[in-house]
This record gives C-alpha cells, structure tokens and sequence, in this order.
C-alpha cells in the first residue's frame, strides 16, 4: 500500500484499536488546523461517549526538535511495520495560553495507510504528559 | 473487589482472553506479566490516570495559542527531522 501524505488526504478517518486512556476514543478525524501548514492539526472524535471532543495536536516536530518516539513491538503490533507510514503528534493542552503543553510522553502515533492509531506510550521519566509544548525559542 | 492469593507462577484469567501471572515476589515488589488482546490497553495505574487527566483537561483547546506560538519559531526549516526513531 502506498504512504499517504495526511496534508493532501485531510480530512483522515482513524481508529484506534486501544481506546484512548480515559476518554475512550476508538475513532476520530484528524484534520489540519488552517494556518499552520499541516504542523497543527484537530482531533475530532466521533461514536461513544467522547463524540463531537476535540483536540488540538502538534507535529513535535515543529516544537521540539530532540523529540523521537520509540516504537517498541506491542505498539508496531499494532500500527504495523511500515515505519515510514507512521506521523507523530502529540495532544495540546493550550489551558493556560502563554504557556501550552504537550503530551510527549503518550504520542498519537497515526499509521497513514491504515488510519490506524495509538497513544505510543514512552518510557517513564523521560518525557511527561504536560511537558512544555516547545523548548526554548530559537535565537 | 475480588481477592485472591496467589504465588508466584500461579496466573489468574480475566474472561477468556487476558492472563495475568505473578513472576516474582520480592519484599514489598510483586512482578507480575500481562498477555492481553491488541484492543485491551494496559498501563501501570498511575501512569493511566495521568495520560487520562491530561487528555481530559485538554479537550476542546483553542489552536490560536498554538498558532502563535509556532509562528513565533522557525519550525523544521529543512523539513528533515523525522520523530520516529527508525534504529
């Protein structure tokens, strides 16, 4: 199967096979949030009882440099092995404005051929749900 | 709340799908391996209730100060970071 680019493709359909922790998202929209050249993107979920929520999430990429995810065998059981068809990003917490989080220790892993999706959870001690959305701007 | 007691080797079934067996008991540590579905999360309790927490108060955020943020850095400029550790 071919990688699909989410910018062209958006709006992307995704489920995810692990119920969100907490608020039991099995399947949402992903779509890119205007303005942001496909770095920030909503989260919409849709069926059960999180139907209608959203979520902003980030390309960390754009935020955080440093930021790897590891995909350990329990997590590519269930995105699949195509490496390259995996797109990382992590949910926004912007509740104080000035000083909006990331979740960078359970990323939101999306396979783009598949639509299949997972929060990849991180080692312990090495990224937290509420870290500082970016590191220290740019010079 | 169901109580068993168990030693270690013993495993106890949840339904017809997970198995939970006790690996090793040592002082006040218990060792315990999960074989459960691909649908079925596990998580250490505390670690669940965080990730849960966050993504709750989190929901229904504005992108606008997000929006801000990133336009105030020079993301990715060449576009060749990639977030996946690909070892």
């Amino acid at each position: 199967m071919d990688t699909v680019d989410l910018l062209t493709a958006a709006p992307v359909a995704v489920h995810f096979p692990q119920p969100m922790p907490g608020v039991g998202v099995t399947d949402g929209t992903l779509d890119v949030v205007d303005g942001s050249g496909g770095l920030l993107w909503q989260l919409t979920a849709s069926g059960g009882p999180a139907d209608g929520l959203t979520w902003v999430c980030a390309d960390p990429s754009a935020f955080r440099p440093d930021f790897t995810v590891d995909i350990d065998a329990d997590a590519a059981a269930v995105l699949g092995d195509d490496l390259d068809a995996l797109h990382v990003l992590v949910i926004v917490n912007a509740t104080d404005p000035a000083r909006p989080t990331g979740n960078y220790l359970a990323p939101i892993v999306v396979n783009t051929t598949t639509g299949t999706a997972m929060q990849v959870l991180q080692g312990t001690g090495r990224w937290a749900v509420d870290e500082p959305l970016a590191d220290e701007p740019r010079t | 709340m169901l109580v068993l007691t168990r030693t270690p080797g013993d495993r106890i079934r949840i339904g017809d799908t997970i198995t939970v067996t006790v690996l090793e008991v040592r002082g006040d540590h218990v060792r315990i391996g999960i074989d459960a579905p691909r649908d079925v999360t596990v998580h250490r309790d505390e670690v669940w209730v965080a990730i849960a927490a966050e993504t709750a108060a989190a929901a229904g955020g504005d992108s606008d100060a997000v929006l801000t943020l990133l336009r105030g850095r020079s993301p990715d400029p060449d576009g060749t970071h990639d977030p996946v550790d690909r070892g």
